[in-house]
């Protein structure tokens, strides 16, 4: 069964079109990683699809469509995670963490015990048990990260959109993060889409790659299939060769292009010069 | 897994079916702090002695004690207290109350209004004159005063102000609105300077054509309690009361506002919609409490970022205390205001600002560790 199935998704920002016709379907707990250049429509898709922009086509959700009039509803169902979540400085892990459950709780009420429950479960699986009194403005990158997949698990919901979740990562620590991502959604079937630049990361860990670019959907499938020397200079204007070895992907930027490009060497040219840098270790 | 599933693993009654492995067995049950019980109870301790204060201090003193007494024999059905002599009676009840009570709803509705501007525009600068309220009040009440010979006792000042406050800022989202669709805390703050330096150079014309009037003009920007009335608490307490009402319902929302517009979006929060109500919720209150003391500075800025140093930084702490020592704040100032020159009186705007500052000043040192 497909738990996201979206189709023809459409937003325009007055007269220009930022997302033409994106169909989309992922099935319940898979991972998949949106790619593309700066500019693609990445962002607005998770925007989209997190009610934020007003878009046109149909959103349905474990086989129902999704009501993007009611937010409330539609926040009890999909949480995102904003490139760089904003944290308050003095507010309490545990305060942060129960603001997720703010879709679950009536306009003027306060948290109830089962929305502590909701918080303090959500805080365990991310093993921030320990961190509940810390102030946000104490914690370190790595640790903020955590806290803040803490509060979008809190909402409890179906679709987790992450938007960049490794940008303000080291290496290490991105790695601590995916793993803990791809964790929750094996244990919670939650399906996950992730807004990535990373291509190596997104395709250790997603399922199927999508990429955009310049608001269409280019193509999707598991990554093995999707990444190739080509594609990425088609659409990244960047130089790349593959490394294929065990079921792993691994695009290496090539320094070719980088001196081509300082020789004064247009990007068609780069582009077209792409096709040569091909191969190498497959 | 259900909510109740949840609440049974996470007081470790029953592992339940859960997937994942809690790393402890039993968890607490996380809170939110809310309002501190030792610091609120310290605050209001304060705040109800700043009251009292108001009360027993003036040219005729009176002690504490008979002020208890004679507020107990005014209670009706209960017969405990014992009233005062007739004169006292009407220094206490009708010139020292009404002053007290109209400063004490001044100074929570301006610190509570402070502490919502700040939390709406995430802005630490905020303060309830943020959109153009203090202009708009300063134009009405220069236009009463010059043109239409209003004078401070009458009702038509404070209307004047009230109605001068409640055009600008309507002026300022009109202008937002206008310029971006979905008017954001960025617009709106652009919108209120321009409305802001536009209404400010009107009444600084009205003022200097009609340079006669300056005097009153120039006693009522400054501010003040002086002639406070019953008439005015009646006036402008229901104001204040479904202003504050709003602001405190909306305390928990202030948090989620907090976290920024694209997050607030995400978690269900109807942004606009809960900018708009508190912002009207705000100013409408701001004017009220401005129509009847002129524009006191520096408590709507001062109190919200104190609690929230001292206290807190969650608006369900910071919107209660600010309110209870906003109004603690401004009584005490009117206690200096009214006795430092007495029979004369200091403006209480210098009061607050000479005094609030300082103390601002310790605060700041005190609590250096704290990120705005």
């Amino acid at each position: 069964m497909s738990a996201l199935r979206v189709s023809a998704l459409e937003v325009t920002y007055g007269r220009r079109a930022v997302l033409r016709g994106l169909s989309l379907q992922a099935h319940d707990g898979e991972w998949i990683a949106l790619i593309g250049p700066n500019g693609a429509g990445k962002t607005t898709v998770l925007h989209a699809l997190a009610g934020l922009i007003r878009c046109a086509g149909s959103i349905e959700l474990a086989g129902r469509t999704l009501d993007r009039s009611n937010r409330r509803e539609l926040a009890r169902q999909v949480a995102l995670v904003a490139q760089r979540p904003v944290m308050p400085p003095q507010l309490t892990v545990s305060e942060y963490v129960l603001l997720g459950r703010t879709p679950h709780i009536a306009p003027f009420a306060g948290e109830s015990r089962a929305d502590r429950a909701a918080a303090a479960w959500a805080l365990a699986q991310l093993e921030l048990g320990a961190f509940g009194d810390r102030q946000l403005g104490t914690l370190s990158g790595g640790e903020r990260q955590r806290v803040a997949l803490a509060r979008a698990l809190a909402q409890e919901p179906l679709l987790l959109l992450l938007d960049e979740p490794t940008s303000a990562l080291d290496l290490g620590h991105a790695q601590q993060a995916l793993e803990l991502i791809d964790s929750l959604r094996r244990a919670q079937h939650l399906t996950v889409l992730s807004a990535m630049h990373d291509l190596t990361l997104a395709a250790q860990y997603a399922d199927r790659l999508a990429l955009l670019d310049g608001g269409e959907l280019v193509a999707c499938a598991a990554p093995q299939q999707l990444l190739s020397a080509e594609r990425i200079s088609a659409h990244y204007g960047a130089l790349v060769r593959i490394a294929r070895s065990g079921g792993e992907v691994c695009v290496l930027p090539s320094r070719r292009g980088v001196c081509r490009a300082h020789a004064g060497v247009g990007v068609a040219r780069l582009q077209a010069g792409g096709g040569e840098a091909i191969g190498g270790l497959r | 897994m259900s909510a109740a599933e949840r609440l049974c693993e996470a007081e470790g009654q029953s592992p339940g079916e859960g997937a994942w492995p809690l790393s402890a067995p039993a968890q607490a049950l996380v809170r939110a702090r809310g309002v501190p019980r030792a610091r609120g109870a310290l605050i209001a301790i304060l705040a109800l002695g700043a009251l009292l204060l108001g009360f027993a201090v003036g040219p005729v003193s009176i002690a504490p004690q008979a002020i208890i007494g004679s507020a107990l024999a005014h209670l009706p059905a209960l017969h405990l207290g014992a009233r005062l002599s007739p004169i006292d009676e009407a220094i206490l009840w009708q010139v020292r109350a009404p002053r007290v009570i109209l400063g004490a709803l001044v100074g929570a509705m301006l610190a509570a209004a402070g502490a919502a501007y700040q939390g709406v525009f995430r802005n630490p600068l905020a303060d309830p004159y943020l959109l153009g309220v203090a202009a708009g009040a300063g134009l009405g009440a220069t236009v009463a005063i010059a043109y239409a010979g209003a004078s401070a006792s009458g009702a038509a000042l404070p209307l004047a102000a009230f109605a001068g406050a409640l055009i600008a800022v309507a002026g300022a989202y009109a202008l937002a609105r206008a310029a971006a669709r979905a008017p954001g805390g960025g617009a709106l703050v652009l919108a209120g300077v321009a409305i802001a330096a536009f209404l400010t150079a009107l009444q600084t014309f009205a003022q200097q054509q009609r340079s006669q009037t300056l005097h009153a003009v120039y006693a009522w920007i400054l501010g003040g309690l002086a002639g406070a009335e019953w008439r005015s608490v009646v006036l402008v307490a229901p104001y204040i009361a479904l202003s504050c009402a709003v602001i405190i319902a909306h305390r928990r929302m202030l948090d989620v506002l907090a976290l920024g517009d694209e997050e607030a979006g995400a978690l269900g929060l109807n942004v606009p919609r809960v900018r708009l109500v508190l912002i009207i919720a705000a100013t409408a209150g701001t004017a009220a409490a401005v129509s009847v003391s002129g524009l006191i500075g520096f408590v709507g800025i001062i109190v919200p970022h104190a609690i929230r140093r001292l206290v807190s930084g969650s608006y369900r702490a910071i919107v209660p205390l600010s309110l209870v020592a906003g109004g603690g704040f401004l009584v005490a100032a009117d206690v200096i205001a009214r006795s430092l020159l007495a029979p004369a009186e200091v403006p209480i705007g210098v009061v607050t600002a000479v005094f609030g500052a300082p103390f601002f000043a310790l605060v700041l040192l005190r609590t250096a560790h704290v990120e705005l």
